[in-house]
């Protein structure tokens, strides 16, 4: 081997580096590579053992023959490397492919939670009118028949006393027939000026049917002041239907009658089921009435302590299941109150 | 009111399409219910509000029409007349005003061919009846009434029955003066007395019901016996039949409260009661009898005696009312013109003296109009509601408020259902018989409209209950609710129920669904319910510091207590929780008696949580004082739920040690974490219970409760042998004081 460098030493180094690159990328698991990187890299390899017996080549030779080796064993490490980083990419995806699972499968946990309509429409309510200096107050659903009905103008045997039909329980007492007696209660407690609303359980002696509940939920509210207006009344009202049935609702102020409010109107709005065309719910009008209001007779601020001269009062009132029922298009208010969960998770 | 249009256009021209005619008179306050197409005619049926007497009729109706039509009104035939009252009823004016007796007025008997010589009117109670007045028709046919009248009869909804019986009905229609018609031959005495009925007094009424009255009534008696249930229905005895031949026409004017009162006492709602009881025209009836004898007339189904009978001792004036315009514009907020105001209130059949302020003289057939703000509703009425336009209140505006306890109501609802309960709510009418055998009187509904709501409830629990039956005879068995309301503990004879705040939550079948979710991680228990009412106390930053075995507890609290009895809950399977010594929940397994009687499909649980409590704890008020519609005399009191400071987070690590202690079973899980707690002192962060193991080997009537015990300082690095010092401390005292083996 001594003298000039063969030919041959060279195809043969060229050789073992194809060799040793087949050899990685045939090795099909680590170790299999393992096994490869002995073979040229390790202490008895190709590899080693060529560097000995590179003692007996020329003098002359050497270096050069040294240089090459040393290229072989460098290219010889890369592509056992990146085979070994190639095996390792490839055993980690069989990994994540063998935890596979069927991402069709329905989900899985406990139902939610769900608020009742009511309350919820309620609180919204109240917090539409907190916007408009409102205090939202609440009074007892027993009262006295005295500030049920007389101190809101209505003597007994009174006529309008028949469209509130009520309870009694004895002693003079009586299941509140709308939340309007709470206004009297917060006018006798404070001085003007004043605004606030209250709501909740109120009863009338009605036969049950699909519009009728015996217990049902008014919401109401009222404002004493000095300068205090029907045109106010309006605004306020109008703020309340377009913030809870959309910017677009339309609404329509009819002359009514309530004994504790003169002027007395009933406010309807754009009926929004069929849009104003006229439907089963407007009775073909495209207007369904959704409160009742009015100035607070004077007679009434007096009865409360209130000088009717020096100060004018506005207030009105309305049933929070009419509202729901139009907004959700429920159509049969004892829905509210059988507690049958399909309909209580759907609203 | 049904109003058919064929008719109303006998006394005013409408020029417009019934269904805007309709749209103008809802403008106007008077909405029509329905309009029927009913053949070749158009009926409104118009929906009159109890104010508006003077709408009662047609030409109630017509004067409303012309007033927004701008067209006149005809009056009927034989209406305007005047007729010729009888030659001593001025006398009798003078001399009921003469007299102080209680006798009242009196017509006495004159000379023949006159109707005063034929009847007597007597007015024992001029209040109760300002005015009668009694025409007498002779030569009367009865028989049925011409087609054109039964038809427009029939279509006002007032069945036709024969000449006299239809006129009254037809002027009523009319002109709003309700008519009644006697027999005359059939009145005992021929002398009328109106008087108060004495006190069990009878009288068979033409609907065939006898009926006991009360001295509150006014009847109209021929001297013996009463003939007639005054301004409601007449007497059977002395109804008009196939041979009446002389009739005593009554048009009179009654007491409105009065007869409101007497209709509803006796149930008895007729056409005439329904104009009466809003206030009719005192100044009617005479016109009423003129028309009605000229369509007898017509008819030539009777003759009217001259002299109709007037017994009217203090007539009523037009009242006079002061109308500051200026006033009516502030009060409205829109500006109407005061030559606008008087042309509209003229247009109402005002007079009106124009001035700064309008001396505005009101029609006696408008009896809703005597102070200034009903003629600045009748204004705005006819003006137009849609006019005035919408403004915003001026002046200071205070910012909007809610009074603590709906917050705290907020706050807990909302709690609820993020530990995914869904609000329900029910009646608070219930039934007196106990379902639930609970023994609690109820506050009783004196008039209940039926048995099954005849009381008001006593507490939510039975509410819940049927909801979770309701639900599980719907085949949906998986339930998961709560209810926050007022309960009514009755306060005892004649006074007011006490009204408590309260909650209730129920819980039945899986509350964690889907596929392979082990039966015994699905199903709801106790400590699931027991972990929600932990998420409650937290949201109002309290703590149960008691939970005891409600058989440990007294089987009933006090009797105006808002929590249920101890039998309702599994003897094994309940608690009682008290914060501050106050009990304050009970909850556990539904007594399986209780189950069964509920027809529930399975186990359930229930927890009555007396809320009022609850929220007075939280704001401070020791004894749970009351929190529920208190309306302070200035807005914005203390909240009840404040807002929770925060705690800086943990700056040294934590020590975490297991302990797992073995305990006779009659040693309470809860005892043995007050043991920990007690002996841990400060450092202990928590000991979360997370095992709890009986079987071999631990001992027969013991079990295992494994803690994990997390210790840290808040200033400084905890060491090993610290940890172990407090370990050591907890050791001893569940030795000691639970009997408790440690296992490592
Ligand atoms: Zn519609």
């Amino acid at each position: 081997m001594a003298g000039q460098l063969s030919v041959e030493d060279l195809q043969r180094i060229a050789e073992v580096g194809q060799e040793a690159e087949r050899a990685c990328a045939g090795a099909s698991s680590e170790a299999a590579l393992e096994e490869v990187r002995i073979r040229y890299l390790g202490r008895q390899g190709v590899i080693a053992q060529a560097f000995r017996a590179l003692a007996g080549a020329p003098a002359e030779d050497r270096p050069r023959l040294g240089q090459l080796l040393n290229a072989l064993k460098a290219d010889v490490e890369r592509a056992v490397r990146r085979r070994a980083e190639s095996l390792a990419a490839e055993t980690g995806l069989t990994r994540l492919a063998e935890e596979r699972i069927d991402v069709t499968l329905p989900g899985r946990g406990p139902l939610p939670g769900r608020r009742h309509v009511l309350s919820r429409t309620m609180q919204e309510m109240a917090e539409i009118f907190i916007g408009l200096g409102f205090e939202v107050v609440e009074g007892p659903e027993v009262e006295a028949d005295h500030d049920n009905f007389e101190r809101l103008n209505m003597p007994p045997y009174h006529p309008a006393r028949d469209a509130q039909d009520s309870f009694y329980l004895g002693g003079g007492w009586v299941l509140r027939t709308h939340t309007t007696v709470v206004d009297v209660h917060v006018m006798e407690r404070r001085t003007p000026p004043m605004r606030a609303i209250s709501y909740g359980h109120c009863y009338r002696r009605d036969p049950v049917d699909a519009s009728h509940s015996p217990m049902f939920q008014q919401l109401d509210g009222f404002m004493v002041g000095e300068g205090v207006r029907f045109s106010d009344l309006k605004g306020v009202l109008l703020h309340f239907a377009r913030a809870f049935f959309g910017p677009d609702t339309r609404t329509r102020f009819a002359p009514s009658y309530f004994p504790f409010t003169e002027p007395s109107a009933e406010m309807a709005i754009g009926c929004v089921i069929c849009g104003g065309r006229g439907c089963a719910v407007c009775k073909r009008s495209g207007w369904v009435e959704i409160l009742g209001c009015g100035m607070f007779h004077p007679r009434v601020l007096e009865l409360s302590g209130i000088d009717p001269e020096r100060y004018t009062a506005f207030a009105w009132g309305m049933g929070v299941e009419r509202l729901a029922m139009l907004r959700h298009r429920i159509d049969d208010i004892r829905l509210f109150y059988e507690g049958d969960l399909r309909f209580l998770r759907q609203v | 009111m049904r109003v058919p249009l064929e008719w109303l256009r006998e006394y005013v021209d409408i020029d417009i399409a019934p269904d805007v005619l309709a749209e103008r008179l809802a403008g106007a306050g008077l909405p029509a219910e329905e309009v029927i197409q009913a053949g070749e005619d158009v009926v409104l049926d118009l929906e009159v509000t109890s104010n508006r007497p003077d709408c009662m009729c047609l030409l109630g109706i017509a004067r409303e029409v012309g007033l927004l039509l701008s067209h006149p009104v005809r009056l009927p035939d034989g209406y305007a007349e005047r007729p010729r009252t009888g030659r001593h009823t001025g006398r009798t004016r003078r001399t009921v005003a003469g007299r102080t007796s209680r006798r009242g007025a009196s017509a006495p008997v004159a000379a023949p061919r006159d109707a005063g010589d034929r009847v007597r009117i007597e007015v024992e109670d001029p209040a109760g009846c300002p005015r009668f007045t009694a025409a007498v028709i002779e030569d009367v046919r009865i028989g049925p009434s011409p087609a054109w009248m039964r038809r427009r009869l029939e279509a006002a909804g007032v069945r036709a029955i024969n000449t006299v019986v239809d006129v009254t009905n037809y002027v009523m229609l009319e002109t709003g003066q309700p008519m009644h018609a006697f027999d005359c031959d059939r009145l005992g005495t021929r002398r009328l007395l109106v008087r108060r009925a004495h006190p069990g007094e009878t009288l068979e009424t033409l609907d065939g019901v006898t009926r006991t009255l009360d001295p509150d009534m006014l009847v109209i008696t021929d001297g013996t016996r009463p003939v007639s249930l005054a301004g409601i229905i007449g007497g059977r005895d002395t109804e008009i039949g196939d041979r009446t031949a002389t009739v005593l026409l009554e048009a009179a004017y009654w007491h409105a409260p009065t007869i409101g009162r007497t209709a509803r006492r006796l149930g008895l709602r007729t056409e005439a009661a329904a104009r009466f009881e809003r206030g009719a025209d005192p100044n009617a009836p005479p016109a009423a009898q003129s028309r009605a004898a000229w369509l007898l007339a017509e008819m030539s189904a009777g003759r009217a005696l001259a002299g109709m009978v007037d017994v009217y001792p203090a007539p009523v004036q037009p009242a006079t009312v002061r109308l500051r315009p200026a006033r009516a514009c502030a009060v409205l907020g829109t500006e109407i013109a005061p030559a606008e105001m008087v042309r509209i209130l003229r247009a109402l059949g005002c007079r009106v003296t124009p001035g700064r302020t309008l001396s505005v003289q009101v029609p006696t057939f408008r009896p809703d109009l005597v102070a200034e703000v009903d003629l600045i509703e009748e204004l705005a009425r006819v003006y137009g509601y849609d006019r005035v336009p919408a403004t915003l209140p001026r002046g200071d505006t205070t910012p909007g408020t809610m009074a603590p306890v709906l917050a705290a109501d907020r706050a807990v609802r909302d709690t609820l259902a993020g530990c995914g309960l869904v609000e329900a709510l029910t009646l608070t009418l219930v039934r007196s018989a106990p379902q639930l055998a609970d023994g609690e009187p109820r506050a009783a509904i004196a008039n209940p409209l039926t048995q099954d709501h005849d009381a008001l409830r006593r507490s939510l629990v039975p509410g819940v209950l049927e909801v979770l039956a309701t639900n599980a005879a719907r085949r949906i068995g998986d339930a998961h609710i709560f209810e926050l309301g007022r309960i009514f503990v009755p306060g005892g004879d004649g006074h007011r129920p006490w009204e408590r705040r309260s909650l209730a939550i129920a819980l039945m079948g899986r509350w964690r669904r889907g596929w392979n979710v082990p039966a015994e991680h699905a199903s709801v228990d106790l400590h699931h319910l027991r972990w929600i009412l932990d998420v409650l106390c937290e949201e109002l930053a309290l703590s149960a510091d008691d939970v005891c075995p409600l058989s440990a507890a007294p089987a009933d609290l006090a009797g105006t207590s808002p929590l249920g009895p101890a039998r309702w809950w599994h003897p094994g399977r309940s608690a009682e929780l008290r914060i501050g010594g106050h009990p304050v929940a009970r909850y556990g397994e539904v007594h399986p008696d209780l189950v069964a009687a509920s027809k529930l499909p399975h186990r359930a649980y229930v927890a009555e949580i007396d809320l009022e409590a609850l929220y007075g704890l939280a704001a401070g008020r020791p004894g749970g004082a009351r929190v529920s519609d208190e309306i302070p005399p200035v807005p914005a009191p203390r909240p009840i739920i404040t807002a929770r400071a925060f705690t800086a987070l943990p700056r040294y690590p934590e020590i975490e040690r297991d302990l797992a202690a073995v305990v006779p079973d009659a040693v309470a899980a809860g005892r043995v974490e007050t043991i920990i707690r007690e002996a841990a002192g400060p450092w202990l962060e928590a000991a979360e219970l997370f095992d709890v193991y009986a079987g071999p080997p631990i001992p027969a009537g013991h079990r295992s409760l494994a803690y994990r015990v997390r210790l840290r300082a808040p200033d400084r690095t905890l060491a090993a042998d610290d940890a172990e010092e407090i370990l050591t401390r907890v050791r001893i005292a569940l030795r000691t004081r639970a009997g408790a083996e440690l296992r490592e």
